[in-house]
Order: structure tokens, then sequence, then C-alpha cells
């Protein structure tokens, strides 16, 4: 019982990520060269980006939250220790990398760096911002 | 390390054989950068231009961040100590 299920798992997982492959290059065929859709259009620099950021972290975090307790909760019945790792280790990782990334995108879009890149390529100085 | 599992060489092999057929595919895309052969991140970038291909991408990312880094991690990924 357990290979039918691990072996339906991948199928499963393999179905979904040629979906979602495939949904991609039918978005680059209709439109090659649209921009990304951002959360909030109105709002720009640090608010915007810090929005952008969060709501990709929460958005995606509840979507694996509810496979993972849907399917090893609910279909594979996992022990419920695995589950509450999950839920604690994806949060542990989503708490180091958030600081990380914006610590990061700060030095890379600090006043200093922007004007180095500026003067190295000139009408480059909006592109540098969040 | 010693209770490491024992595989056969061709589960190794086919693994390898799957990846650089993966690796092949994006080289022929980045040498032909036109429409007929979309790179993986052309093709991701394009799902992520919409919320909830970024929320799926960002879950995968995480899921396999997690199993490779999180679950039974040792301080700075080094082995157990003996």
């Amino acid at each position: 019982m357990a290979d039918t299920l691990a072996f339906v798992t991948v199928c499963v997982v393999y179905v979904l990520v040629m979906i979602y492959l495939a949904t991609g290059l039918c978005i680059l065929r209709r439109a090659p060269r649209a921009r990304p859709q951002p959360v909030r259009p109105h709002r720009r620099g640090w608010p915007g980006l810090i929005l952008q950021v969060v709501s990709t972290y929460l958005g995606g975090w509840l979507l694996l939250m509810l496979v993972i307790l849907g399917y090893y909760g609910g279909l594979a019945r996992h022990s419920p220790g695995f589950v509450l790792h999950a839920i604690t280790g994806t949060l542990l990782l989503m708490g180091l990398t958030l600081p990380l990334f914006l610590a990061l995108t700060w030095l890379a879009t600090r006043p200093a760096a922007r004007r180095r890149r500026g003067r190295r390529s000139p009408g480059g100085r909006d592109a540098a911002r969040p | 390390m010693d209770d490491l599992p024992q595989h056969a060489r061709i589960g190794y092999l086919v693994w390898a054989v799957l990846f650089a057929c993966l690796f092949a595919w994006e080289a022929i895309g980045l040498l032909h950068p036109t429409d007929s052969f979309p790179t993986l991140s052309q093709t991701l970038k394009a799902v992520m231009r919409y919320q909830f291909g970024r929320w799926v991408l960002f879950a995968a990312w995480l899921w396999f961040g997690w199993h490779a880094f999180v679950q039974g991690w040792h301080f700075l990924l080094r082995g157990p100590v003996a």
C-alpha cells in the first residue's frame, strides 16, 4: 500500500510540475515581454518590495501547509511529529532567509551602490531601485 | 555514514542521465535565445508574473530547502559528531 502511495505521489508531483511549466510556456507565448504583476501596483520602493516579499512568503507557506496537512496529515497519515516538524522547520527557514534577503537587497540598492552603478551605466540609476 | 543504504550504481547513473538531459536542454535554450527553445528560467519567470505562480514556486523552494537543510540538520551543515 505504501509503495503504491509513493508511486502515485511521484506521478501526481510530476503532472503538477509539468502543468506549471506548460502554463509558463503558454504565458511566454501569449505575452513574451510582459512584466510581473505587483501585489499593490501603486506602492513603490521599500514598502512595495516588503509587501511583495511578505505576501509571497505567507502565500507560499500557507499553500505548502495546505498540501502537507492535506496529504501527509489526511491521506498518507504520517506521524504528527513529521507534520509538526514541517511547520516549524519551514518557519525557521523563512525566518533565516527573510532578513538575509532584505539585508542583501539593501546592500545592493543603497545610495552608494546605486551611485557606483549609475557611473558605470548611464540611465541605470532608476533601474537599481527595489 | 555506515548506516547509508547501498544502492546499485545504475540508480545513480539514471539520475546523472536525467540531470544531464535537463542541463543539455538548458544549454540549447541559452545558445538559441529565441522563443523556440525557452530556458527553464524564462519559463519560471513567465509563471512568476502572477502572484499564485510565485506562491507555488516559493512553496516548492521551501519544501526542498526544508528537506535539504533543516530536516535532521547539524550546525553549519556539518555531519553528526562521532
